[in-house]
């Protein structure tokens, strides 16, 4: 069996900490390298035990490391184009994070790029990856509730803004400060943009691209300046309609690393689906149920997860496209009308009224 | 309806309440109409078929307002055990019965509660519906409370979709258990493939169905304090606009304001 040489670029987004253990169990990757260069970040991982080296910049990882060949491109999302333009140049294949660009443009220059290298580049969004999603698919197209009259969905979590500060950045989250509307002090880079797998899925499932988008923003739970609870409903081209609930409506201790005693309310994320169909109804909780204790810290009573194993699908399905040489079937082509129908529900957010996308 | 249990609890918790000493009390279809000595009400339960009743005052039936999970979602609201709400989540997906007879009673039922829990008024709706079967909503309030309404209707037999999930500021009131997706029964009967529940949570209705328990006891609550009839009328012309709004907002697809 082929290995490959992998490594992570930037230890800063917040899905980064599901790599180490995926990238040091799998037999099938080599985990050579990592960059960071915050040195608060870089301290803490080399506390963890990975037996990986750090460094300070991902030039002189991959100067020195020649040997990769797939890059996890886990910055913030402002640093994506950066990164991805030395992985062009350094025709280095491209793991990236679910928000590769807001910046429709630039996002059509991160596209050119990955053409012109001629790498490949996968598009984290590992609910592709989850065994209760996938089998609503299979459930949907099998006709299980008939034909579909609205997916409706929650992605909803607590805020990670206190774990990882970049997310409550807008000019890093979003790319830019762009006000949520007229006259409101918040900043588009919150809830939403933490949150696209719901809108994917709705593609996958319906089959069908979105026809408008309307969304509306509560005010905020937390003294943040962007968005944290938002609704958003509207109609693919195929006529499904769709509600989605992409918030960070769960309360959380402001822990500055992810552990035991984060959550306030007892679940920090939950991806639920209710799927309407002239047949029936598919109810469906992609985590859940688990198992659950009172402990911790403030003694709360708490879920623990008890399946989480969808990085370990979507780093076979980068090993296979590196070593075929092929594009993954969440690639960035196909996630650019995902990334643009979120950006369509803040300009709703911002109007007021529906937005519709050709 | 069990229409003769129905009169006879109605009648006995009446005397023990000493609400009225005699009432005589009719089945219309989609109303319950009641003459006592303080009057004659008719208790309209299907608001697609509203019209007024002759001789007899109009009442909306908001059976709901008597649920005894929703009252206890309102007393953690009233008594501010959380604080500040901020969004509310609503999933209502049901076979069709005769109190859950068309969109217009989801709507209703729906834009009540939240308005009686949060004690908040909805100023804006925008709705896109798929015929009389279903539709999604996201409705504001007053105060801002923004509330994401899914409704419908599943085959006749189905089990229950529902959730009424408020967000605020320094916590979240459910009528859900967390890491649960549907309704939970005190009671479930396991016999083979066959899985039976029962719902037994007032005892003074002792088996009666649920929702004509609620029936009873708002009729009551109505008839102790017949003063509030122009209020529950008021309230029903307000659920009409939002109605109403909501159906604009079916043809213009735009956030209608409620007038």
């Amino acid at each position: 069996m082929r290995k490959i040489n992998v490594a992570i670029s930037s230890l800063t987004h917040a899905h980064v900490r599901k790599y180490y253990q995926t990238l040091h169990d799998n037999a099938k990757l080599s985990w050579v390298a990592v960059s960071c260069e915050d040195e608060d970040i870089a301290s803490h991982f080399k506390t963890l035990g990975f037996d990986v080296p750090v460094y300070a910049s991902t030039e002189q990882m991959l100067t020195e490391h020649p040997e990769i060949e797939g890059v996890v491109v886990a910055s913030e999302n402002n640093r994506h184009l950066q990164d991805m333009e030395l992985c062009c140049q350094y025709k280095k294949n491209m793991l990236s994070m679910k928000i590769p660009s807001f910046d429709l443009e630039e996002y059509d220059r991160m596209i050119r790029m990955v053409k012109d290298a001629d790498v490949i580049c996968q598009v984290e969004l590992e609910m592709h990856y989850n065994p209760a999603a996938r089998r609503v698919m299979d459930l949907v197209r099998e006709g299980a509730v008939g034909d579909v009259i609205s997916f409706n969905a929650t992605n909803i979590t607590l805020s990670p803004v206190w774990a990882f500060p970049w997310q409550g950045k807008p000019e890093v989250s979003y790319g830019k400060k762009v006000p949520l509307r007229e006259g409101d002090p918040r900043f588009r880079g919150g809830a939403l943009s933490d949150h696209p797998h719901i809108f994917d899925m709705l593609r996958w499932i319906t089959g069908s691209d979105f026809d408008y988008v309307f969304a509306d923003v509560a005010d905020n739970l937390r003294d943040i300046p962007e968005e944290d609870i938002l609704y958003v409903t509207g109609r693919m081209k195929n006529g499904c309609k769709f509600l989605l609930d992409p918030s960070w409506s769960r309360h959380e201790e402001h822990l500055t690393r992810p552990g035991v005693g984060w959550e306030v309310f007892p679940k920090r994320m939950e991806v639920n689906y209710s799927i309407v169909g002239t047949e029936g109804v598919i109810q469906a909780d992609c985590f859940g149920p688990n198992v659950y204790f009172n402990g911790g810290p403030n003694n709360r009573y708490t879920v623990q997860y008890t399946y989480f194993d969808e990085w370990i699908g979507m780093m076979d399905e980068f090993y296979d496209c590196i070593v075929e040489h092929k594009q993954p079937k969440i690639n960035l082509e196909w996630h650019r009308k995902t990334i643009e129908a979120m950006v369509r529900c803040y300009d709703s957010i911002a109007s007021g009224q529906p937005v519709w996308i050709k | 309806m069990d229409k003769k249990t129905f009169v006879s609890s109605l009648e006995e918790l009446s005397k023990k309440y000493s609400v009225v000493n005699e009432m005589y009390v009719s089945f219309r279809p989609g109303r319950i109409v009641i003459r006592c000595g303080k009057g004659r009400f008719a208790f309209v339960y299907d608001f697609a078929a509203d019209g007024p009743e002759p001789d007899a005052e109009f009442v909306p039936m908001l059976h709901w307002r008597n649920k005894r999970k929703y009252t206890e979602l309102k007393s953690i609201l009233d008594a501010k055990i959380i604080e500040d709400p901020r969004g509310m989540r609503i999933h209502h997906i049901v076979p069709r019965d005769e109190f859950a007879a068309s969109l217009k009673n989801l709507i209703i039922y729906e834009t009540d509660l939240a308005e009686f829990l949060t004690g908040q008024s909805v100023r804006h709706i925008f709705a896109d519906f798929t015929g009389d079967v279903y539709t999604n909503c996201i409705a504001s309030t007053s105060g801002n409370i923004k509330i994401s309404m899914e409704l419908g209707f599943s085959p006749a037999g189905s089990e229950p979709v529902l959730l009424h999930e408020v967000i605020a500021r320094t916590g979240i009131a459910s009528d859900l258990a967390v890491d649960t997706q549907m309704v939970q029964y005190p009671i479930y009967v396991i016999n083979g493939e066959r899985v039976t529940h029962y719902n037994e949570i007032d005892n003074e209705l002792y088996g009666l169905d649920n929702t004509q328990a609620e029936c009873i006891r708002y009729i009551l609550d109505v008839l102790r304090d017949t003063g509030s009839v122009a209020g529950l009328q008021a309230q029903y012309r307000h659920l009409n606009a939002v109605y109403a709004a909501a159906q604009r907002t079916k043809d213009a697809l735009k956030y209608e304001e409620v007038v």
